[in-house]
């Protein structure tokens, strides 16, 4: 049986968002029939995702959380994977990371030391909010705007698809965002623009794009 | 006597303005040490010239940079 690994630390108001707007994506494994560990909030630490990874070789993971161009992290912001120290445990698994910037350096290297595809950014991931849904995060649509391409990503990986027509399809939601934005009345909409856009160049992958879970 | 600005201030200047026109109900996290920022938090960072400021002017004019190329 294949096997999923989320890792969802919520310890600030970013992650907090990242961990709200991923919830469905855990039903969503398991109800494909995968085998799931879904390592969120305090358990996003590096012990439990490194002990999980080297016992179930996860096929897919999927890392929240901050980051950089080397590392990704966990709760608390605890490195869990650095380039050059334990990115060989990421091979044989396709990785898909929110991380800021982790596919500049992290990914590359994970790639050439055996990880089947490495998915992320090559630079800051920007999540825009509207502050009038502070209180009530899951109904920020703004926030839904730039996170859906993302979980379309995973939504498309999970069903069977290949990491390229994953990729196109989260491109294609990025660009239907920020067309709508373009054309909407609202007066803060164009602000978010710069932001979107920006995430939309940054998403690369690296490694093989015809591989699926 | 008006004194010259240099390429990098003059974008600087309307990256600020741009952001001075921005939604109060706006705010962009960027990046992991940043949080959430607001508008003023934006203009602060640009104005300081702060590595975050660095990275907000970056992408504002990657961003006007497109809307040129898709003007033609």
């Amino acid at each position: 049986m294949k096997t999923i690994l989320f890792s969802r630390p919520s310890h600030d108001d970013i992650t907090a968002y990242l961990h709200l707007f991923s919830k469905h994506l855990v039903k969503l494994a398991f109800d494909k029939g995968y085998r799931v560990s879904d390592q969120e909030k305090e358990k996003a630490n590096k012990l439990a995702i490194l002990s999980v990874i080297n016992k179930m070789k996860p096929n897919f993971i999927m890392f929240n959380g901050h980051g950089n161009s080397k590392e990704i992290c966990g709760h608390n912001d605890e490195t869990v994977i650095k380039a050059g120290k334990n990115h060989k445990l990421l091979s044989s698994s396709i990785v898909y990371s929110l991380s800021c910037s982790s596919a500049q350096e992290l990914g590359p290297v994970s790639v050439e030391d055996g990880a089947v595809a490495f998915i992320g950014y090559d630079d800051d991931f920007a999540l825009g909010t509207d502050t009038r849904y502070e209180t009530t995060p899951s109904r920020d649509k703004v926030a839904k705007l730039f996170l859906d391409p993302s979980n379309l990503l995973v939504e498309t990986l999970l069903k069977g698809n290949s990491i390229k027509v994953a990729m196109e399809r989260c491109k294609t939601k990025m660009e239907e965002n920020i067309s709508q934005l373009r054309t909407s009345t609202e007066p803060e909409a164009a602000d978010y623009l710069p932001w979107l856009f920006y995430n939309c160049m940054s998403l690369v992958a690296h490694g093989n794009k015809d591989a699926t879970i | 006597m008006t004194q010259e600005l240099s390429k990098d201030e003059m974008i600087q200047k309307i990256v600020i303005e741009r952001l001075r026109n921005m939604s109060t109900n706006v705010k962009i996290a960027l990046g992991s040490g940043s949080g959430f920022l607001n508008r003023e938090d934006m203009i602060r960072e640009v104005s300081g010239d702060t590595p975050i400021g660095k990275k907000i002017v970056k992408i504002q004019v990657a961003y006007l940079q497109s809307l040129k190329k898709t003007a033609k």
